[in-house]
């Protein structure tokens, strides 16, 4: 799905992540020689992925972090006509995260609340959904949280893909968006590939699982029916991610752009998820783009899913400072498989200095 | 290209930890594991020759994969 929006404006962006930093290469070593931890930390580029508390969830992260933001911009809370979330760590499947979140804000009960299940694309997929509406003439002021506690440090023990700890960081971002006549344009290509589903999923809390454990038990499916969800933890095909980047992320920008009738040389900053420094690497060879122009600024934090973009731009200097050179893409994408990007002017946008837990 | 400058070439874009020769058997180099592979299908892609990642995990030996590419 294409779109240009004119009257949509991002007010401010937030972003934490935890205090505790595990060096990745020491990590590794519980289930790696040396050689092989330094090797994966090469490859992939994160020398610390970040933990925030265990007490504490996404959803607090958000809440914290948008009270910030609700702070630095001067807002009535009651002002806010709707709240988004954007998450694959709920706090519990029932009630969803955002009513305890709206609860915590303070936010009108007038608020509309929408709760959805995304991971690494779902920062720039939170926004669009803000974004329509805004445009649709509904709301004048939306704030989109996202994030995940995926550090796996912990789970080393529990998971069939102990390298997943050289990975994921906990974080957690908002924007704040607001309607605004006549401001520069927004443009937005958000596109799922579902057939690629089984690239990168993790069965834990899963209803299937579940009922069909209940079906085997009943003697109405056979056992094997659960051979293909005897996985531990979170498992990723990493090739086909980094396929996925060249074959579709690329692409969906080069559509983005197309919409904007601009070509590359008109951004100043294509910010990408940041998923590894090999991906990104291979983005920037393959759209003949100078790395400076798609930096991977990640090294300490991990790969922190949907925080990722936020992250990037609240914690390194050299991001933020790119924003005001000129257009900036934002570029998610990841489990589903889906790719979200879009194309704004992020000049006038406040930062807030990244948080730590 | 020749073999060697290809050769020359991969061993500088992986940058491996252990040393890749001709009789590498690449399900057993670890520095030619996926992203590994992934990295040399970018570097090809960078001198103008495409290939696909699968055609290059299908490979037995390093010397077949440089004469797979080669043949492309």
């Amino acid at each position: 799905m294409k779109a240009q929006f004119n009257n949509v404006y991002i007010r401010a962006i937030a972003a934490c992540s935890g205090k505790t930093l595990h060096n990745v290469a020491k990590t590794c070593q519980s289930f790696l020689d040396e050689k092989h931890a330094a090797r994966l930390v090469k490859t992939l580029g994160f020398e610390n992925v970040r933990e925030v508390p265990l007490t504490m969830t996404t959803a607090d992260m958000c809440v914290e972090i948008a009270k910030d933001v609700i702070t630095r911009c001067n807002i009535d809370k009651d002002s806010i006509d709707a709240l988004i979330f954007v998450t694959q760590t709920n706090d519990s499947v029932a009630p969803a995260s955002v009513f305890v979140m709206q609860d915590k804000l303070g936010l009108s009960a007038n608020c509309y609340l929408n709760n959805i299940t995304n991971g690494c694309a779902g920062s720039v997929h939170g926004i669009f959904e803000g974004a329509c509406l805004i445009n649709a003439g509904v709301a004048k002021r939306v704030l989109v949280c996202f994030g995940d506690t995926y550090c796996k440090v912990k789970d080393i023990e529990d998971s069939d893909q102990k390298a997943n700890a050289a990975l994921f960081g906990d974080g957690a971002g908002v924007v704040l968006l607001e309607k605004q006549e006549n401001c520069a344009p927004i443009y937005f290509n958000v596109q799922a590939h579902g057939n690629l589903h089984k690239v990168i999923h993790d069965t834990k809390h899963s209803d299937r699982v579940e009922r069909l454990k209940k079906a085997a038990a009943q003697g109405l499916v056979d056992e094997s029916a659960l051979l293909p969800y005897q996985t531990k933890g979170i498992q990723i095909e990493g090739t086909a991610i980094a396929s996925y980047a060249i074959d579709n992320v690329i692409p969906n920008v080069n559509d983005l752009l197309s919409l904007a009738n601009l070509t590359k040389d008109d951004v100043a900053l294509f910010l990408l998820h940041q998923a590894n420094k090999t991906i990104l690497k291979a983005v920037a060879l393959s759209m003949d783009v100078p790395q400076e122009k798609i930096p991977f600024v990640a090294q300490n934090t991990g790969n922190t899913s949907s925080a990722s973009l936020a992250l990037a731009i609240c914690e390194s200097h050299e991001v933020t400072n790119r924003l005001k050179d000129g257009l900036t893409v934002l570029s998610a994408f990841g489990v589903g498989m889906n790719v979200a990007s879009m194309l704004c002017d992020l000049s006038k946008t406040t930062v807030l200095e990244a948080k730590y837990f | 290209m020749t073999k060697d400058e290809l050769l020359k070439g991969i061993i500088e874009t992986i940058d491996p930890m252990d040393e890749i020769t001709l009789d590498t058997e690449i399900a057993e180099c670890d520095d030619l594991d996926s992203l590994g592979l992934f990295n040399i299908v970018m570097y090809l892609k960078s001198k103008g020759i495409s290939v696909k990642l699968e055609h290059l995990a299908a490979c037995t030996t390093v010397d077949e994969l440089l004469d797979m590419v080669l043949e492309s």
